[in-house]
């Protein structure tokens, strides 16, 4: 949860409106996660967190 | 009731402290960093936004390397129990609390690590002089109290910062003291590792305390168990703070800390020191001029800095005797050994402990009037 705060801080500073989620599991089979979504982003949005310092476990783009 | 015990916990704590422990109880009542649904969203996002308020007031980044725990002795156990290593050697200072000595001796009895003193001497120089000569080139870490819980001599954290880290060792500061009342920042002052009550000069309540990591080496955890994150496999997560922070959060307990903070910010940390300095300045002065009073806080020397909290006793008198008397006039204050044997044997008050008086931002000069005139009683009829 801690990271999935920090990403949406971090997208909500460059004008992005985030929202957290949790997630029902990776695909990494790792257990409970928190994602976060962004509609029409702006950026490059796995770049942005990886330079402000949220490791990024996955990346989805759905309609 | 007239409070000098604040060097214990500050009392009375500040009203927006208050407020933020009911909203807290009231309106964030979920489980942070478990389920997804909006209370426990907005309650983790509060608990975020108080690992922000912390790190920045102690100057490191990133915020979650803020470890929230339930007081500073579990954030020095953290540190000392992550960072042991079998052969291993901890350094520390003849002022520190058991806060320290005791998780290093335990070490030390279970044949882990072996640790050692360095004396903190008449002047600064001194001092690192002989941290300098104790160093081993096994030292883990230097671990030292900001400032003596007993008589609040102020140790030169950054020199000591600069010296282990020449020796290739970790800064460990505990922070009990002066966290709140002398400005600290992790960043310049070069501490890997500082460890801090909540509940003490950061005016949160009683059972919280902070861990602040500001350094590569990641901590072996002291518990184990729920995260809310990676909750498949076995093993900890690697990352801060779930990495250090199995269970539920106490988040009154953490909300009221990130209050606290701001307390102090607004009132400003020099401000503060002044204020206090004062009374204790006060009371020094007076205390040194009566008779049968042992004044054991040189704060005239000019030698070395203080924080504002002193340490006395009545001749004839055992410190809790002293304390007692003073409990029967509604004065608040610590006598005995304060945790700190060692610190009471480098001063050669081992036998008696001493009286420790500690004011807070609430102290008023009406406080110190009544103390003053009930230590002269005291001290008349002893």
């Amino acid at each position: 949860m801690t990271y999935a705060i920090k990403a949406k801080n971090v997208l909500q500073r460059y004008g992005m409106h985030a929202q957290i989620h949790k997630t029902a599991g990776t695909g990494r089979n790792e257990g409970c996660a928190y994602s976060v979504t962004v509609q029409n982003p702006q950026l490059n949005v796995g770049e942005l967190l990886r330079r402000e310092g949220v490791a990024v476990g996955e990346m989805k783009w759905v309609e | 009731m007239i409070y000098f015990d604040n060097a214990a916990t500050t009392y009375p704590k500040p009203q927006a402290v208050l407020r933020a422990l009911n909203t807290a109880v009231v309106r964030y009542g979920a489980n942070p960093g478990r389920a997804g649904h909006r209370l426990a969203v907005e309650t983790a996002e509060q608990v975020y936004n108080a690992r922000k308020t912390v790190a920045q007031f102690f100057d490191m980044e990133p915020c979650e390397n803020v470890i929230f725990t339930k007081n500073c002795t579990e954030a020095l156990n953290i540190v000392i129990k992550g960072l042991a290593k079998r052969g291993g050697h901890f350094l520390c200072s003849d002022l520190e609390h058991n806060a320290v000595v005791r998780p290093l001796e335990s070490l030390r009895q279970r044949g882990i690590c072996s640790w050692s003193t360095a004396a903190v001497g008449e002047t600064d120089e001194e001092t690192v002089e002989n941290f300098r000569k104790a160093l081993q080139p096994n030292t883990v870490a230097v671990i030292c109290t900001g400032a003596s819980n007993v008589f609040g001599e102020v140790l030169p954290i950054r020199a000591l910062a600069s010296l282990a880290h020449r020796n290739g060792a970790y800064m460990v500061v505990d922070a009990a003291q002066c966290a709140g009342v002398l400005p600290i920042s992790m960043r310049k002052d070069g501490i890997d590792f500082l460890c801090a009550p909540g509940h003490k000069g950061l005016y949160g309540i009683m059972g919280t305390g902070v861990l602040l990591c500001n350094c590569e080496a990641v901590l072996a955890p002291l518990i184990q168990g729920g995260t809310g994150v990676l909750s498949a496999l076995l093993t900890q997560p690697d990352a801060y703070p779930e990495r250090l922070e199995s269970g539920t959060v106490n988040v009154p307990g953490v909300l009221t800390v990130a209050e606290g903070v701001k307390f102090v910010e607004k009132k400003g940390v020099s401000q503060i020191y002044k204020a206090e300095m004062k009374h204790i300045l006060h009371i020094g002065s007076a205390l040194s001029e009566m008779r049968n009073v042992e004044l054991y806080t040189d704060l005239t020397s000019g030698k070395k800095a203080y924080v504002p909290l002193l340490s006395f006793n009545v001749r004839g008198l055992h410190s809790e005797e002293t304390a007692e008397r003073l409990s029967k006039a509604d004065i608040a204050v610590r006598a005995g050994l304060h945790c700190a044997p060692f610190a009471h044997k480098a001063y050669k008050t081992q036998s008696c402990g001493t009286v420790r008086i500690c004011p807070s931002a609430f102290t008023g000069q009406k406080d110190v009037n009544s103390l003053l005139n009930s230590i002269f009683q005291i001290a008349k009829n002893a």
